[in-house]
């Protein structure tokens, strides 16, 4: 099974996860890190590698995190670097494309589940007004 | 031309540097680190992060200063990067001529002085900064580019 590492900002990866839970119980091989002031890109990155060392099950791990060019995806992109077995990385995380993806990995590799979690957190966003009319 | 030098331990942070180079009006973020000049990896992750238009230099602190004083570099507008006060330290030393700099998250591997809530430093940056306010270099502290600014040499001062 491949392993999920959610990396964010402040407590948004922990407070995901907490969603998470409340509406898929306790899944294995999901965990979280927070970048919290003070802390150093390189103490993350440090952190990023231990962690996804203890998730990785033979598959590999996918990291989601929070936001495009900062630090919780630059920290995960370096530590892809240092590993020996597959990592990838994917930024701009939401509840729907967790679920589906921590669901949807038994018997998948890595690659499917990034490819999956992509296209599920695309077509979570919705607009209402698109849906019906509001009017 | 320099139009901007900050020192972010982050270096290239999205939103934030894009941000910066807005407002400056930049069409090349220049990264002078000798780490991440060697790295053709994280070259790559700060390519991705820059802002569409902009060119990318990530070099070391000996070739930034032969290739700032080229015809070619005084024409661009460029957006300055350092890690830490230790590396503009030593671009002074050997030659840059700066009387400004945007200071921004400094937070390096290792820091344990808290100087602000944004800049924590580890004892040689703290010689570094206080040298770096020695020479009489203006310091302002803005965390991003709408942030309002402190007066960074008072803190230096101070400490």
């Amino acid at each position: 099974m491949v392993g999920i590492l959610i990396v964010s900002h402040g407590k948004l990866a922990e407070g995901l996860i907490d969603a998470l839970k409340m509406i898929v119980g306790d899944q294995e091989a999901v965990d979280y890190l927070s970048l919290n002031p003070g802390d150093s890109v390189e103490a993350l990155t440090g952190k990023i590698t231990t962690a996804v060392e203890s998730l990785n099950r033979g598959e590999g791990v996918l990291i989601m995190t929070d936001l495009f060019g900062a630090s919780p995806f630059n920290a995960s992109g370096m530590a892809t670097q240092s590993s020996n077995f597959p990592i990838d990385v994917i930024t701009g995380f939401n509840l729907g494309m967790m679920i589906e993806t921590v669901l949807g990995r038994e018997g998948k590799t890595l690659s499917e589940i990034s490819n999956l979690a992509f296209t599920s957190g695309v077509s979570s966003i919705k607009k209402l007004s698109d849906l019906i009319d509001l009017s | 031309m320099i139009t901007m030098l900050r020192i972010d331990g982050r270096l290239i942070h999205g939103q934030v540097i894009a941000g910066f180079s807005g407002r400056v009006g930049a069409n090349m973020i220049m990264v002078i680190n000798d780490a991440a000049a060697k790295n053709a990896f994280q070259k790559n992750l700060m390519k991705m992060a820059i802002p569409a238009g902009t060119a990318l230099e990530v070099l070391s602190v000996e070739e930034s200063l032969v290739k700032l004083n080229t015809d070619a570099f005084l024409q661009k507008k460029i957006l300055v990067l350092v890690k830490s006060p230790i590396d503009l330290v030593a671009l002074i030393e050997k030659g840059l001529v700066i009387e400004k700099v945007n200071v921004g998250g400094v937070i390096n591997d290792g820091a344990k002085i808290k100087l602000t809530k944004e800049v924590m430093a580890t004892e040689e940056e703290m010689v570094a900064w206080k040298k770096l306010n020695e020479l009489g270099l203006k310091m302002e502290l803005q965390w991003e580019s709408n942030a309002i600014v402190t007066d960074f040499n008072n803190v230096i001062a101070r400490s």
